[in-house]
């Protein structure tokens, strides 16, 4: 059987997990204004999410923390502890104080941490940063 | 538990000010302090609630109308559609202002985590609130009331 190869392929997949629909909406749209290509996948909590990535590769994973079902704390546990997915790049986007998590992950490279409300300029700039790595 | 453990509670000038930082940093909306609202609920139709428990206990409860929240949904993120999303939006300030409430005006406490919840002016305690505000975001009204108190004894 002859694998079906899309034409164009997105050029990267952004995994966004957030309860609210007013925020996936605006990020949604930050992303898409920077990679006009990209795939973005939505999941509304972390047990979504989990179940999103068994269907597609996310390049970068953006979450929330406060969320009914599996909140971004658990989600963010599962997915350092899987060897698989460990090196995921990860964007955490909370009003949340964050202090306690920056301690916990201060040696992974692979995560930045934003407060809510945030620009798209400084939603970008940590992204970028996170790509530098 | 002795009431040191109660925080100084913010003043309804201190509340519209934050309210201020958060809907102009989120959604580039201005926000006018209008005081302390009316003893009783103004005709709202819109209420979400959440309470933070921790070395005490703070019920903050948003009241603000279709509207504002329209608004809100539609200035948050640039998208005329969003306008459909409009309880979310005021959902996603509640869930806001009260993360920004517990790190600017309570920051040595830590709280169990949190939801904002909708609610209805039936459920409210009896007493007063601790503190309360009345805001114009625009042209539309916003009304913050917060009740704190020591968490009840085992």
């Amino acid at each position: 059987m002859e694998l079906e190869i899309p034409a164009q392929a997105p050029s990267k997949t952004v995994l966004l997990i957030e309860d609210s629909a007013t925020v996936r909406s605006f990020l949604r749209r930050v992303f898409l204004k920077q990679w006009p290509e990209a795939n973005i996948v939505e999941a509304k909590d972390g047990r979504e999410a989990l179940h999103e990535m068994t269907r597609c590769k996310a390049d970068l994973i953006v979450t929330d923390l406060q969320m009914p079902g599996m909140d971004g704390r658990s989600f963010i546990a599962k997915l350092r502890s899987n060897a698989l997915l460990k090196r995921k790049r990860l964007l955490v986007l909370s009003s949340d104080d964050l202090q306690d998590l920056r301690d916990l992950y201060v040696e992974d490279m692979g995560i930045r941490f934003l407060k809510k409300p945030s620009s798209p300029d400084e939603i970008m700039h940590a992204i970028h940063s996170l790509e530098a790595v | 538990m002795s009431s040191s453990t109660l925080p100084r509670i913010p003043g309804p000038a201190e509340m519209a000010d934050l309210v201020s930082r958060v809907i102009g940093d989120w959604a580039f909306l201005p926000v006018q302090a209008a005081g302390r609202p009316a003893e009783g609920p103004a005709e709202l139709g819109l209420e979400f609630s959440v309470r933070l428990t921790g070395p005490f206990q703070c019920l903050m409860v948003l009241r603000g109308d279709y509207d504002l929240a329209a608004e809100l949904a539609e200035a948050s993120t640039g998208d005329p559609s969003a306008r459909d999303d409009a309880k979310d939006a005021f959902k996603e300030l509640v869930n806001l202002l009260a993360s920004h409430l517990c790190s600017v005006f309570f920051p040595q406490a830590s709280f169990d985590p949190f939801l904002p919840l909708p609610s209805t002016p039936g459920s409210w305690p009896d007493q007063a609130p601790s503190s309360a505000s009345v805001m114009m975001v625009d042209r539309f009204a916003l009304e913050l009331r917060l009740w704190i108190s020591e968490l009840p004894h085992a």
